[in-house]
């Protein structure tokens, strides 16, 4: 017979405990994320099928994915004008982090003004319809 | 040499992301500042604290469920806008890739690159609620 310390049932128990959680009970946190992912594959390919015939049509699921390999495969291409797609989302998300840090230093003080006094709250009541492209300057 | 911003094309799309980004969290922030119960303003008035110990020792800890939410819905609107100003700059970026793509044809690898954006910004979200849980010590919604 081995001898089990208590530590290391302690250890086992905690991962066990773990793995119990992120499955949840029963496997659910696994079993229906992954059926609905699947209920949208069903309901891509019934309208791919729908609209085979037209001149617009929904791309097929076998279609997408033998399109995208060559860009899975130059997924960390660096060359210029033809980078993949891993440094084309890092171009954007540094866009993003700089924007949203911007937006969160500004936000965070001018909400505790605005929390504090009345008139603020209702100076900002116009602000709260703005629309997203009322701003937006082109660049040519 | 990646986030080399401030180039020409980024101002706009930076610019276009702080405009959209920043009211979900002022406004959150503005409420949460609002539900503060009146007894700590009460408390904060007999101890004669700052304005500073006011910012830091009561706004900022009761507000603060209220901050993060308001960051998860503008990181949100942050990614969802970025696709959109770069179809408009151009140059580089995923919503340029998706422009670019459109224009040849290739629905399949717009496709594509939709599920690309979508895998990102469930990723960004996770990345929020991660620091909350990291700092409040509970989500106050459900990710």
């Amino acid at each position: 017979m081995t001898s089990v310390t208590p530590i290391e049932k302690k250890k086992a128990n905690n991962v066990a405990k773990f793995i119990g959680k992120v499955l949840g009970r029963g496997g659910e946190n696994i079993i229906f994320p992954a059926l609905g992912f699947f209920v949208v594959l069903i309901i891509w390919s019934i309208i791919a099928k729908l609209t085979e015939s037209n001149l617009s049509k929904l791309p097929t699921i076998e279609k997408t994915i033998q399109d995208s390999i060559p860009y899975l495969q130059n997924f960390f291409s660096t060359t210029t004008g033809d980078e993949g797609i891993f440094f084309l989302t890092l171009y954007s998300l540094g866009r993003v982090a700089i924007g949203f840090a911007i937006a969160t230093i500004i936000a965070v003080p001018l909400g505790f003004w605005v929390g504090t006094s009345q008139k603020a709250s209702k100076a900002i009541k116009l602000a709260n319809p703005f629309l997203p492209w009322h701003g937006y300057p082109l660049a040519s | 040499m990646i986030f080399s911003a401030f180039e020409n094309q980024d101002l706009p799309a930076i610019f276009v992301i702080v405009v959209t980004s920043l009211w979900s969290t002022l406004i959150n922030t503005a409420l949460g500042v609002q539900k503060i119960p009146s007894d700590y303003w009460n408390v904060a008035r007999v101890l004669k604290m700052s304005k500073l110990q006011v910012v830091t020792e009561i706004i900022i800890p009761s507000t603060l469920p209220y901050i993060f939410s308001g960051l998860r819905l503008s990181l949100g609107t942050a990614w969802l806008v970025i696709v959109a100003a770069e179809m408009l700059t151009g140059g580089t970026g995923i919503g340029f890739f998706v422009w670019d793509v459109y224009n040849t044809g290739d629905i399949s690898l717009v496709v594509f690159s939709l599920l690309v954006i979508g895998l990102v910004g469930l990723l960004l979200d996770q990345l929020v609620a991660w620091v909350e849980r990291l700092l409040v010590g509970q989500t106050t919604a459900q990710g």
